[in-house]
């Protein structure tokens, strides 16, 4: 005990050091551990309760300018509305959007975004809405004008988004007028274009078309708008497509949480063909 | 000492709230200065190197339960405070104004430079191409934490470590 208690006082910070760096080592490999991802979470509920309280106190300080936005927006929801009159009157668009309309209803939990890092480290959302708000893991995060992301951790009254414009997001989608599928995945460079993958050339896909969430992804419901194809290049065994995302990342502020997720039965079996056949974990999304 | 350590302790506590609501806004090209990094530094050089590898550690669980990051913050905090715990300036030490400045200086960057190493080799949430990676997050993160340190030690720190 005295030897050990010597050895330890000639080298106590390399020994302090190894110390520190073991438990470290610990918590980097018990990271997604129960009772470590609980105290994260309690972690991310503090930080957002803080964040949260900051924002409101500058969203009191910008409330005439929200003011004015609504205002805006009003009008242009407006437009909307009479547009989508004009376009309800007319029965060959009644046929089209009746293919879209599934069976069961969907519902939105309302969500503000209280924290958002975009950084070299950190590449994600938190919004006001968690478990007792009914948010799950899993549940798709979306814009009326986009899809923005995929709910990774949830606390009590808090969620953690994986935003599009994460590396390791992606998600399955379809074009609007001819059905070509792909997957959709952000390349790191611009904020407001993602990259849409196994595209075949055989496919008729345009500019200008439309994309939405298709029906084989694992967290989306089909039907959520993404974005549009804004650039279209024949590559070697697929088209390389270019989609502007619909969903406005550098101004985002209320989210709407898609209540329905998939069918846990289909993600399982989805899962496992997947463990099965070695195909890439991107392509499940 | 006790006293010390529980003022640092509450400082520690507040310069790691600091940095995840304020400095983490201060976002350049991905890249922010780091100001627990700084303290952690400064908290080596004055009180040695033990003290700093300990604050280290305690900045590093504290940023890690904040950003949810906890293993890898907690391991490159530690080593921050291992390796500015270097250029431990002693108490009774007969160091010029000049060679104390230089002393926390070389310390802070290598100290940021270390901690940033680190979070690289493992982070990249952006998916840049590694050497645009290397540039903003080591060269780029590197440079904003070493102004913000010249900027606390002619403001804050300068006195402190003169005395």
């Amino acid at each position: 005990m005295l030897n050990f208690y010597k050895v330890f006082k000639n080298n106590n910070a390399y020994l302090l050091l190894l110390f520190y760096c073991s438990i470290a080592g610990l918590l980097i490999k018990f990271e997604q551990d129960y009772s470590l991802q609980n105290l994260l979470s309690r972690g991310i509920e503090l930080r957002a309760g803080v964040s949260q309280r900051l924002s409101d106190i500058y969203r009191y300080l910008q409330l005439n300018d929200e003011n004015e936005k609504l205002a805006l927006q009003n009008s242009v929801l407006l437009a909307e509305i009479i547009e989508q009159g004009s376009v309800l009157r007319d029965s060959a668009s009644i046929n089209r959007t009746a293919r879209f309309i599934d069976s069961s209803p969907i519902s939105f939990i309302h969500a503000r975004i209280v924290e958002r890092r975009f950084n070299t480290n950190e590449n994600l959302l938190i919004i006001n809405a968690g478990i007792k708000q009914g948010v799950e893991v899993d549940m798709a995060v979306m814009t009326p004008e986009g899809l923005v992301g995929r709910v990774i951790q949830v606390s009590n009254n808090y969620a953690k988004v994986m935003p599009v414009i994460h590396a390791e997001f992606s998600v399955s989608v379809v074009s609007d007028s001819n059905s070509t599928q792909g997957i959709l995945s952000w390349n790191g460079k611009q904020e407001q274009l993602a990259q849409m993958d196994y595209v075949p050339l055989s496919s008729s896909i345009g500019v200008n078309e439309k994309i939405h969430t298709a029906d084989f992804s694992t967290f989306a419901i089909r039907g959520i708008p993404v974005g549009q194809v804004l650039n279209v290049e024949p590559d070697q065994k697929f088209y390389r497509v270019d989609v502007r995302l619909g969903a406005d990342f550098s101004s985002l502020n209320r989210v709407l949480v898609v209540k329905k997720t998939t069918d846990p039965e289909k993600k399982s079996l989805m899962e496992n063909t997947a463990d099965e056949d070695q195909i890439p974990e991107e392509v499940q999304n | 000492m006790v006293k010390n350590i529980v003022t640092n302790s509450v400082l520690l506590l507040i310069l790691c709230i600091l940095q995840q609501y304020a400095f983490s806004r201060l976002v350049i090209f991905g890249a922010m200065p780091d100001i627990v990094t700084i303290f952690v530094a400064f908290t080596a050089l004055r009180y040695g190197q033990k003290q700093g590898t300990t604050f280290g550690f305690a900045a590093g669980i504290v940023t890690g339960i904040l950003s949810g990051n906890i293993g890898i913050e907690t391991l490159s905090k530690t080593i921050e405070g291992f390796i500015a715990g270097y250029f431990h300036i002693p108490e009774d030490s007969h160091a010029s104004a000049l060679q104390k400045k230089q002393m926390f200086y070389k310390g802070v960057f290598l100290a940021s430079l270390t901690g940033r190493i680190l979070s690289t080799l493992t982070l990249n949430v952006l998916s840049l191409p590694t050497a645009w990676h290397i540039a903003y997050s080591i060269g780029l993160a590197t440079l904003l934490t070493m102004i913000l340190a010249i900027l606390s030690y002619q403001l804050f720190l300068k006195k402190i470590l003169a005395k």
